[in-house]
């Protein structure tokens, strides 16, 4: 039996089809080996251990009877912000200790019916805000690769999972960069879907405009096949979009597109005090793509500048919104006090950490009474040029290529006294947000310090198909996504 | 408290959003919102009078759902996750006083 740090989905599901390995082994095998490193890494905050290893031996039960799910027998870890019935939905926040969700999310039927294993829920930035996980209440998560630095955030248990082959992919969250951020520090494939392409049923919501739902995998391939699985109209979303979804995992096949592909490079993305091994990381891969015989073209997105200061307003404001729920009354913590008031307050000051305070204060200044149209209104005007800059400059280029942070991961406790510091890390993944659009993260290099640096593919709205064909073929051609970290921590 | 450039009532803003903050977090969090909105007020450099007022990201859903009750979730598994619950009802403080 192979390693699990050599499985991926794909040749998994090779495997399970010829028999070579059974899912009740590769999950007893991802049991043990979270056992081993779970304690140095600190992906997961709770393991089905119990029922894993039942679903496992479902699993080949009905494999053997012909049963063909696409996802059948392999495991997936879940962020701890999507909703499984039965389990824990904590989102990593001391306000919802105790609560256990009433009912699946959208994605989690759909990962259920194609026969997924639900191994466990991972770590993330607390309600999902912040880029390091260390906003965490619940415990730290480490970068795999090297276990003083951040694994970054919001999606950090989920890449440090994948990026240590603690699963074999994740589901994540993405409102500013949470997918595409972590998967580039962790060494993994992230992928945000165009907003309205997979449901938010379920998914606890952050800021409502801009959350999505998505995979961290080890490969494009099986980044691809997770979004077959959850991508689709659903009528529990009223902002799901009724758009067809095609079978990705076939699309990939085709690799002659690239030629004449146009690839752009907005001029925004390389800016001052981008480290120098992403700066050469990216560029390099520009340059592999056009060896592939694709065209590379400079292109602008005049308003990229700005897309931190309208994010950080609408955003926070949608969240002030959002978390007015978490009151005490109905789930989680609750202070008692003998007025409504006082509880409410209290279950909040207690039940929430300093980052969460912070951007929901933040959010009800920018909505509050003679602040509202300096502040909200005017966000809301500049997020429509940038939404119009991504429209404009695809008139012209098929995909995009940028880095997706200005440096690779950094040293734990580097910037939690600095907020706006690691707000503008955010710089180069947030304006795909507030457009909309769709864009994919992949391994494409390694800094001088060893740690991986992604590179960013953005796509037109609802061109997941292009965007992961483009990501494919990289992998096809290099090796990158093939480095696998030494986890040697004792 | 340091400077107040953009005038902020910490206090009014934490009422508002049902949040208690010690003296401490009021004077981090002042300084650090003043930061903030230092930085995002480069927006008004941006020129937006001539657009229209479409913001939003999501296209306008034409997929009202019915007005027919479907399949609830299950009453006790709600109730149940209550800090405090009884006979399937939820207790709060008094909140009327006779």
């Amino acid at each position: 039996m192979k390693n699990i740090q050599q499985y991926n989905i794909s040749s998994l599901i090779e495997d399970l089809k010829n028999g070579n390995i059974t899912s009740y082994e590769i999950v007893k095998n991802m049991l043990e080996a979270i056992k081993k490193y779970n304690q140095y890494i600190g992906a997961y905050l709770f393991i089905n251990e119990e029922e894993a290893l039942k679903c496992a031996q479902i699993a080949d039960d009905k494999r053997a009877s012909g049963d063909q799910g696409k996802l059948l027998g392999i495991p997936i870890a879940i962020k701890d912000l999507i909703n499984v019935k039965g389990q824990p939905c904590t989102c990593s926040s001391k306000i919802l200790e105790g609560y256990i969700s009433p009912y699946d999310a959208t994605v989690i039927s759909n990962l259920r019916n194609e026969g997924a294993i639900l191994l466990g829920r991972v770590n993330m930035d607390e309600f999902a805000m912040g880029s390091s996980t260390e906003n965490s209440a619940l415990g730290i998560t480490s970068n795999p690769w090297n276990i003083n630095y951040v694994p970054g955030g919001s999606s950090g248990g989920s890449a440090a999972a994948v990026g240590g082959h603690l699963a074999l992919a994740s589901l994540g969250s993405d409102t500013g960069g949470s997918i595409r951020q972590p998967a580039a520090f962790c060494g993994c494939v992230g992928l945000k879907p165009t907003y309205g392409r997979v449901s938010r049923y379920g998914l606890t919501a952050f800021a409502s405009s801009l959350d999505q739902i998505g995979p961290l995998s080890k490969t494009v391939e099986d980044a691809a096949l997770l979004l077959e699985v959850i991508a689709g109209y659903d009528a529990n979303d009223a902002t799901s979009k009724k758009i067809s979804n095609p079978n990705y995992s076939e699309c990939l096949k085709n690799l002659d597109f690239i030629k004449g592909l146009k690839i752009g490079l907005p001029k925004e993305y390389f800016i001052d005090g981008l480290n120098l091994d992403v700066k050469d990381a990216v560029l390099n891969a520009a340059d592999h793509y056009k060896s592939l015989g694709a065209e590379i073209v400079d292109v602008s997105l005049p308003h990229a500048k700005y897309a931190i200061a309208v994010y950080y307003i609408l955003a926070t404001a949608e969240a002030s919104a959002n978390l007015a729920r978490f009151d005490g009354i109905r789930y989680g913590l609750r202070k008692d006090e003998k007025n409504l008031i006082d509880l409410y307050k209290n279950t909040r000051s207690d039940g929430f950490g300093d980052e969460v305070k912070r951007r929901i204060i933040l959010g009800t200044y920018v909505l509050s009474s003679g602040y509202y149209d300096a502040y909200y209104k005017k966000a809301q005007s500049v997020r429509l040029l940038i939404k119009n800059d991504f429209k404009k400059v695809f008139e012209d280029c098929d995909v995009l290529l940028s880095p997706v942070t200005p440096t690779p991961a950094y040293i734990k406790g580097e910037k939690v006294s600095n907020p706006l510091s690691m707000y503008l890390d955010d710089i180069l993944t947030t304006s795909v947000n507030l457009a909309g659009n769709c864009a994919l993260s992949i391994p494409c290099g390694m800094s001088s310090d060893g740690l991986p640096i992604g590179l960013q593919i953005i796509g037109d709205m609802f061109e997941e198909e292009l965007v992961l064909k483009v990501g494919h073929i990289f992998e096809k051609t290099t090796e990158w996504h093939n480095l696998k970290p030494e986890m040697n921590y004792e | 408290m340091s400077s107040d450039k953009h005038k902020i009532n910490i206090e009014h803003i934490a009422h508002l959003a049902s949040i208690n903050l010690s003296d401490n977090e009021k004077e981090l969090f002042h300084n650090q919102l003043n930061q903030v909105i230092d930085y995002i007020n480069q927006l008004n450099e941006v020129k937006t009078e001539e657009l229209c007022e479409d913001f939003s990201n999501i296209s306008n859903s034409d997929d009202l759902a019915l007005d027919i009750s479907e399949k609830q979730l299950n009453h006790n598994d709600v109730i149940n996750n209550s800090p405090n619950a009884k006979n399937g009802e939820i207790i709060v403080p008094k909140i009327i006083d006779q």
